[in-house]
């Protein structure tokens, strides 16, 4: 039986980071970015509580709380951007916005 | 009661700068839902809204003076010398700010008052931020500031350029505050670091050389963070589109309070913080400030919209700044003096555009310039000061600034830095020259409206004209105020 440590949990965070960060590299999907910044927020959860339960202090286990809302504040901005531009191209790709370079 | 307030260290004039914007942002969402007031109530309420939130900051002055630098609310908010500067700061952009901003929500005809609150609702994130001990605080008011910046730069719908700048501006910023907040958990995972200060305890405690390395690594994701925040190269993708695309009434104010906040909380960072760390990291921000002002320089000389090379312009003096950040107290006085006197030539330049092209427009070439020394000399010697303040001609603000922070750099002997910086001002003479040569001796090739020069942008260009010719003439306040900033760090 192996016991799972703290050190389980951060890895996992990491990797999680990893996946999200490398998915908003070489994604062009707009929604497909925005999942993974997602992701990176969620990772960044885990690794909050993880540290609260390690050190058992609660400080941690707040900040999970604003970033929740923080991530919450940014779906509701993000998505009316993303349809607002989907309204005007029907594709959420981003790699039709190609009007502004110089 | 008194005694549990006492101890949290309640205390509502800190956040009074921040309070005051929200409650105007409420005050003209009322407005707008329940009753139908005209455009005059809601100007004379913002007005009034935007000099409270000045007098609150000269409340915390009073309040410094008393109690001295300090921490309230549980050591969640800080009330130090950077604090004071950052916010004055902001606080005037807002006020320097008020016109574009007014006119270009006017235009916007039924969404005038969506744009006012937005634009005080990013003030208020960035006041909060720059008052920030803890860093959770900081995350918190960074996300106030930017999201309501990403809706502002996507406020003119009928735009497609406004709809990319906005989702550009919105997927980087997103990265960027990720990046941020996952450096905060990983500093907090390894030493139990959540604050400034705490920073500052935890590093003497643990001694330089035992510091793990996932606290370095949380660091330097933090600064990382901010540095996209002030488009350092090589983190600087977003700001050319951004600024392109975005409605030209609001980008001054949006490139101007992004760059104070972060620029103030990194300044802090740097000289509170990291004091004892910073070796460690002098590799990694030498490279930053080099390759900042090798691309900005280079990109600029090749950019035809006007607002593209203001965005590339803005990468070369985001690498001046950090270059007297992160070199030493000294320094750091010097790139607040930088900022303060930037910020002013970027929102006149942001404001002539806005008045050439009209507030809503996106794309702003040189084209446009041509024949303006004709068409209204006014405007073409306040644009050509503002271009020469840049450039850092003497007798302009923009030349003591960068007289200072050289002289600085020369003393803490970083003369490669010295070097580079030196080559890129020559540099600039080229692409900062050239837009007063085009507005000075070209003529356009077709007929172009004449301009509609209102009297209240006459007098915020006359204003912060002035205040460029100003400042480089009669240097001594701000210099000293920035020393005062610093002073308790030497």
């Amino acid at each position: 039986m192996i016991e799972v440590s703290t050190d389980w949990y951060l890895t996992l965070a990491a990797i999680l980071f990893s996946i999200g960060f490398i998915g908003m590299m070489i994604r062009r999907n707009a929604l497909i970015m925005f999942m993974c910044i997602e992701l990176m927020l969620n990772s960044v959860n885990l690794t909050f509580i993880t540290a609260s339960k390690h050190f058992g202090t609660i400080e941690g286990q707040i900040s999970v709380f604003f970033v929740l809302v923080v991530a919450a504040a940014e779906v509701v901005v993000g998505l009316a951007i993303i349809v607002s531009i989907f309204k005007k191209q029907s594709s959420a790709s981003v790699d039709l916005l190609r009007t502004s370079r110089g | 009661m008194n005694t549990v307030s006492q101890i949290i260290g309640l205390n509502w004039i800190v956040i009074g700068p921040t309070l005051a914007l929200v409650g105007t942002a409420l005050v003209l969402l009322f407005c707008t839902i329940t009753i139908t007031t005209s455009d005059n109530v809601k100007k004379v309420v913002t007005i009034s809204g935007i000099f409270m939130t000045l007098f609150t900051i000269f409340l915390k002055f009073g309040l410094f003076s008393t109690a001295g630098p300090s921490s309230y609310f549980s050591e969640k908010i800080l009330l130090d010398e950077f604090s004071l500067f950052g916010n004055v700061l902001l606080g005037l952009v807002l006020l320097l700010n008020f016109y574009p901003i007014w006119n270009s929500s006017f235009e916007l005809k039924d969404k005038t008052t969506e744009a006012i609150i937005l634009t005080l609702m990013s003030t208020a994130g960035f006041m909060l931020m720059v008052d920030s001990e803890n860093f959770m605080m900081l995350f918190i008011g960074l996300e106030i500031g930017s999201i309501s910046l990403y809706a502002l730069a996507g406020i003119n719908k009928g735009s497609l350029l406004s709809n990319e700048a906005s989702l550009k501006y919105f997927l980087l910023g997103s990265l960027a505050s990720c990046i941020l907040v996952y450096g905060i958990s990983l500093m907090y995972v390894s030493l139990s670091i959540t604050g400034v200060y705490e920073t500052t305890i935890a590093i003497s405690f643990i001694g330089i050389e035992n510091i793990p390395l996932t606290t370095l690594v949380g660091i330097l994701l933090l600064i990382i963070g901010l540095l996209f925040k002030v488009a350092a190269a090589p983190f600087q993708s977003w700001a050319p589109d951004v600024y392109q695309g975005s409605p030209t009434g609001y980008v001054g104010f949006m490139a101007a309070t992004a760059k104070v906040a972060s620029f103030v909380v990194l300044a802090r960072l740097c000289i509170v913080s990291l004091g004892l760390v910073m070796d460690k990291f002098e590799l990694f921000f030498s490279a930053i400030i080099i390759l900042s002002i090798l691309i900005g320089s280079l990109f600029a000389t090749v950019q035809t919209d006007m607002k593209r090379l203001i965005a590339y312009s803005g990468v070369i003096q985001s690498g001046f700044i950090l270059s007297g950040i992160t070199s030493g107290v000294n320094g750091t006085s010097a790139s607040l003096f930088y900022l303060a006197a930037y910020i002013v030539q970027l929102i006149g330049i942001f404001l002539i555009f806005s008045v050439i092209t009209g507030e809503l427009s996106s794309d702003f070439s040189m084209e446009n310039l041509s024949g303006l020394f004709i068409e209204n000399k006014y405007l073409s010697i306040c644009f050509s000061i503002f271009m020469l303040g840049l450039a850092g001609l003497p007798l302009t603000s923009g030349f003591v600034s960068k007289f200072i922070l050289i002289t600085n750099l020369w003393s803490y002997e970083k003369y490669i830095l010295v070097f580079a910086l030196m080559l890129s001002t020559v540099a600039g003479f080229y692409f900062y020259l050239k837009p007063i040569w085009i507005a000075a001796i070209d003529k356009p090739e077709n007929s172009v409206p004449p301009i509609q020069l209102k009297l209240n942008d006459k007098i915020s260009v006359g204003v912060l004209a002035g205040l460029t010719i100003t400042l480089g003439l009669f240097p001594n306040t701000l210099i000293n105020i920035s020393r005062w900033v610093v002073q308790n760090y030497l």
